[in-house]
């Protein structure tokens, strides 16, 4: 499907991942600290989410950037070409979106 | 404690294979988050969403996991995948039947939240351990909130089984530093008691030895709230002298701040402690009893051994203080734990709301029960299709198991839910404040847990015995036959009986405490409260240094009151009737023998300024009411008396011109007035109990009550501007009419009747459920062989009466057991009825007839339906 749409969480997981590898925490506060708090997703939301990232190939686990011995609670996440791809598209999708918008209700949009 | 329940919920609803490879950093999130909420004091709403959370992510999980399963095809036959086909076949059946089901999760859903709620709150208030440490060993010691000074003195040095033993109380306070002075809670307590309940300073010291010694400079330590909202958390305020006064002191210096989260069980919420002064060359044993005996126990000491102890130091004290201790008093000398002192007000309404909750869901379970029944024997064809068709008994009731355990688990998380919201309302609305009761304790869980397993037990098991045990042959041949399943008919009806029965209890329950509150409404307080306002202020020490200035501010306040617009009259006094605590005083009149028991008499005492009778409009039986030349007088006080102390001190003359020795046996009080009894205690409590109204004059209370009688119409505006006409910027707090006073101290008795209400209506109408449900099954049951009776010429009439008799037993037998059951649910309310008898024979009437009215309203609609059955139809119908 051309229009397969992804999900919010999902895509808000790859924006934080835009600018550098981040641990599951890390981009839980990233999505928090960007929508002013409103967005604040919850263990299960966000592991399931990077775990169907994972499976699609966009998100790959990394080591840790400090050096420090992979704990398996604690995992490091990047993008792959794939995800940065996937971000992008979602991205060029929504800016589609909102010109219709925009076109239709200016200023409302 | 937090992250072994999220694991638990993990393990329960995440598939195992998403749950191993992702279980780890979802709990180290939850337990980040979870922190975060702790500190920042919203930990239920984290906990509920992280629960919710984890709830989605399962259900999502499963739901793909099926998927992946459905595409790569079944494999054979094993235990679980056959009980995961069972899970969906079961899933279906109940998608099919909407109404069936909601109405089932809804009433399972109502009895395990109205369970798990007062579970939560009885497991709040009576069976947390005491956030102190070491809480076992925190007693409250007798005579409770009944301590002097002397006997803190004494009690150290005697009840070596007691490491520490302290007494502390709750005063108010008036803070004066910048800004208007306002008022605040107080605790007073002797040194060693902050300390003996684990209060750190965040700041400074608590108290020491020096600090309760006579003529120590006056000190105080603040709460960590109280620190941070009036002196902005600044440590410089630590060694200052602050404007904050009390009884004895007006200006106190800092020494300490408590660390926040401190909570006192004595003075709850107090901001500011102030140590209580200690002279051992002075102190009498007959000065006021104010403060509440609290010790730690030392190392190695027994409960039974320190009870022991303080038993024997009570002998004592009666033996060398005749007349402290009356026999009785003396005879309930002993300890308790804290933990169970602390609840004791509440326990009695706690048990009682959970009777009533679990009683709710075991009707709530019946009916459930029942709804299951008829509809698993109206499906009897098809569960027998299944059994012919080789899918074994086990296996067909495993169907219904299923069926009932997603139900019960359906009932079990609306009720949580519910359970959860009405949690946060309670501790937000009602008078529960100062006590956090947090997220649900893994006690709260496993209740609310144990509700729901039951819930799916009844509603399942009973059901599945039915199935498992039935010969597929003889069902299929009787499967549309004319009678009903006797023996399901049998369990029905004995489920419904059962309904009609705890409804009954619900019924009297509330007539009982109905009539228990309108006895309350109907009591004369012994005055009229109609058009009485009240308020409290409390004189600043910086302004009124003095007890001559204190005086000197409520004559002119009473005189400004009285002179204010829309005024009466008006008058001043420390504690409103019916108001919280007790003041009694021992008192000694003149000519007056006490009785041989050694008991002295006591007087609940009241400080008035002249005016205060008469606004309070008291009836005046005899001699006259003190003027107000009485406030500024010197000398003998002349006071008033209530008719139980006239007819109890001076039963054969008249009590006017008598005298009596009060307040420690120094002063004395000349009686020129004797008025009816006012009910001081409260509405429940004898009125014959004697009383004192003794002038303020030699003992001006900071904090006084100001009564004020009014016309209709009159501004509260101008009752301020009044005592600020006296002295600008005096707190005046909590001004409301008297009848509100009067509706506070019957707050507990409406919440529980309201509660009953509300109980006997839920029960009722699913008794109504019950047994309508169980009538119309038979009926529908019998409509074939109705119509044969009907064409062979049976009236409609006799088959009516035929039906309705039937329905009459379940009804009549329900009734019995009722009211069995209502007897002994009223013995269980007999502690807080007032004025109604616990078996009272017109409540128990009433229930049985309105229970047996509406069960034989519930089986009539069906019973004619059915003897109306058109023979033809009913015939044609085979």
């Amino acid at each position: 499907m051309a229009d397969d749409v992804l999900p919010p969480a999902e895509f808000r997981i790859l924006l934080a991942l835009l600018d550098g590898p981040k641990h599951g925490h890390g981009i839980k506060v990233d999505v928090r600290d960007r929508t002013g708090g409103r967005v604040d997703m919850g263990p299960g939301t966000l592991y399931g989410a990077i775990k169907r990232l994972v499976a699609r190939g966009w998100l790959q686990e990394v080591a840790d950037p400090a050096g420090a011995p992979r704990d398996d609670r604690r995992r490091y996440y990047a993008l792959t070409p794939e995800g940065r791809g996937a971000a992008a598209a979602e991205t060029d999708r929504m800016r589609e979106l909102l010109a219709i918008a925009e076109a239709k209700a200016p200023g409302r949009a | 404690m937090f992250t072994r329940i999220y694991r638990g919920v993990l393990r329960l609803v995440l598939p195992p294979t998403f749950r191993r490879e992702w279980g780890g950093p979802m709990e180290l999130e939850a337990r980040l988050q979870w922190d975060e909420a702790r500190r920042s004091g919203r930990r239920l709403a984290v906990a509920w969403r992280l629960v919710l959370d984890a709830l989605g992510t399962g259900l999502d999980e499963w739901r793909r996991a099926a998927t992946q399963r459905t595409i790569h095809g079944r494999g054979g036959g094993t235990m679980m995948q056959g009980l995961g086909m069972d899970l969906r076949v079961a899933l279906r059946t109940l998608r099919r039947s909407p109404g069936f089901t909601g109405s089932v999760v809804v009433t399972l859903g109502l009895g395990i939240g109205a369970l798990a709620l007062v579970f939560s709150l009885v497991d709040a208030f009576l069976l947390r351990t005491l956030p102190y440490p070491e809480p076992d060993r925190l007693v409250a010691v007798w005579p409770g909130n009944n301590w002097n000074r002397a006997m803190v003195m004494s009690g150290r040095e005697e009840l070596d089984g007691l490491a520490i033993v302290a007494g502390a109380t709750s005063e108010v306070l008036v803070l004066d530093e910048g800004g208007e002075p306002i008022e605040i809670v107080g605790g007073q307590a002797t040194v060693g008691y902050l300390d003996m309940l684990g209060a750190q300073p965040a700041e400074g010291r608590l108290f020491t030895p020096d600090d309760e010694a006579p003529g120590a400079e006056p000190v105080t330590v603040l709460s960590y709230a109280l620190w941070s909202s009036r002196f902005g958390g600044d440590p410089q305020v630590l060694g200052r002298v602050v404007s904050l006064g009390g009884e004895d002191a007006s200006r106190r210096r800092v020494v300490g701040v408590l660390a926040p989260g401190f909570t006192s069980p004595v003075a709850r919420g107090a901001e500011a402690w102030i140590p209580v002064v200690l002279d051992p060359g002075q102190e009498g044993w007959d000065s006021s009893f104010f403060l509440t005996g609290l010790g730690r126990m030392a190392e190695g000491a027994s409960l039974p051994a320190v009870d022991a102890q303080v038993e024997a130091w009570a002998e004592a004290l009666r033996a060398e203080q005749p007349g402290l201790f009356s026999d009785d008093e003396v005879a309930t000398a002993g300890v308790r734990r804290l933990r169970d002192e602390i609840g004791r007000e509440r326990r009695t309404p706690l048990w009682i709301a959970l009777g009533a909750a679990a009683l709710v869901l075991l009707v709530a379970c019946a009916n459930v029960a029942n709804l299951v029944l008829a509809r698993t024997s109206g499906r009897g064809g098809e569960l027998s299709i299944r059994a012919a068709l080789g899918s074994g008994r086990v296996r067909a009731a495993r169907g219904v198991v299923l069926e009932a355990v997603l139900l019960g688990a359906g009932g079990g998380l609306l009720g949580s839910t519910l359970a959860l919201l009405g949690i946060r309302l309670i501790t937000s609305t009602l008078a529960f404040q100062g006590l956090d009761v947090g997220p649900p304790s893994p006690r709260v869980l496993a209740v609310a847990l144990g509700a729901t397993a039951l819930a799916a037990l009844l509603a399942g098991a009973i059901p599945a015995l039915g199935v498992a045990g039935r010969d597929p042959a003889r069902r299929l041949t009787s499967a549309r036959g004319a009678v009903g399943d006797g023996r399901l008919h049998r369990v029905q009806g004995a489920l419904a009986a059962a309904q009609l029965a705890l409804a009954l209890v619900g019924v009297t329950s509330a007539g009982l405490l109905g009539r228990s509150l309108l006895a309350l409404a109907d009591v004369d307080p012994g005055f009229d409260p109609s058009g009485l306002v009240t308020f409290r202020m409390t004189v600043p020490p910086s302004t009124h240094p003095e007890a001559d200035d204190v005086l000197r501010f409520q004559v002119e306040v009473r005189d400004a009151l009285q002179g204010a617009p829309g005024v009466v009259s008006a008058g001043l006094v420390n504690r409103l009737p019916m108001g919280r605590g007790t003041s009694r005083i021992t008192v000694f009149p003149e000519g007056f023998e006490p009785p041989e028991s050694g008991e002295l008499p006591e007087v609940t005492h009241r400080l008035v300024t002249a005016g205060y009778l008469e606004a309070l409009g008291v009836r005046l039986e005899e001699g006259r009411l003190p003027g107000p030349e009485e406030d500024r007088a010197e000398g003998v006080l002349q006071g008033v008396v209530n008719r139980a102390a006239a007819e109890r001190f001076w039963p054969d003359g008249s009590a006017v011109g008598q005298r009596f020795l009060g307040r420690g046996g120094v002063v004395w009080m000349e009686v020129v007035g004797v008025v009816d009894d006012v009910r001081e205690l409260g509405l429940g409590r004898a009125a014959e109990d004697p009383a004192a109204y003794i002038p303020v004059r030699d003992w001006p209370w900071r904090t006084m009550q100001a009564v004020v009688r009014t016309r209709p119409g009159v501004d509260a505006a101008d009752l301020k501007a009044a005592v600020w006409s006296v002295a600008p910027g005096v707190p005046v707090n909590d001004l409301r009419p008297m009848t509100a006073v009067i509706d506070d101290t019957t707050r507990p008795a409406r919440l529980l009747a309201l509660l009953a209400l509300v109980v006997s209506v839920v029960t009722v109408v699913l008794g109504a459920v019950g047994v309508y449900g169980v009538a119309s099954y038979a009926a529908s049951r019998r409509r074939r062989e109705y119509g044969v009776r009907a064409a062979l010429g049976a009236g409609r009439r006799r088959l009516l009466q035929g039906e309705l008799l039937r329905a009459g037993r379940t009804v009549a037998l329900g009734v019995a057991v009722g009211l069995g059951a209502a007897w002994a649910a009223g013995k269980g309310l007999a502690a807080v009825l007032f004025g109604v008898h616990p078996g009272d024979p017109v409540v128990l009437a009433a229930a049985a007839l309105l229970l047996a009215a509406v069960g034989l309203a519930a089986a009539w609609f069906p019973a004619r339906r059915a003897a109306g059955a058109d023979p033809v139809d009913a015939l044609r119908a085979e």
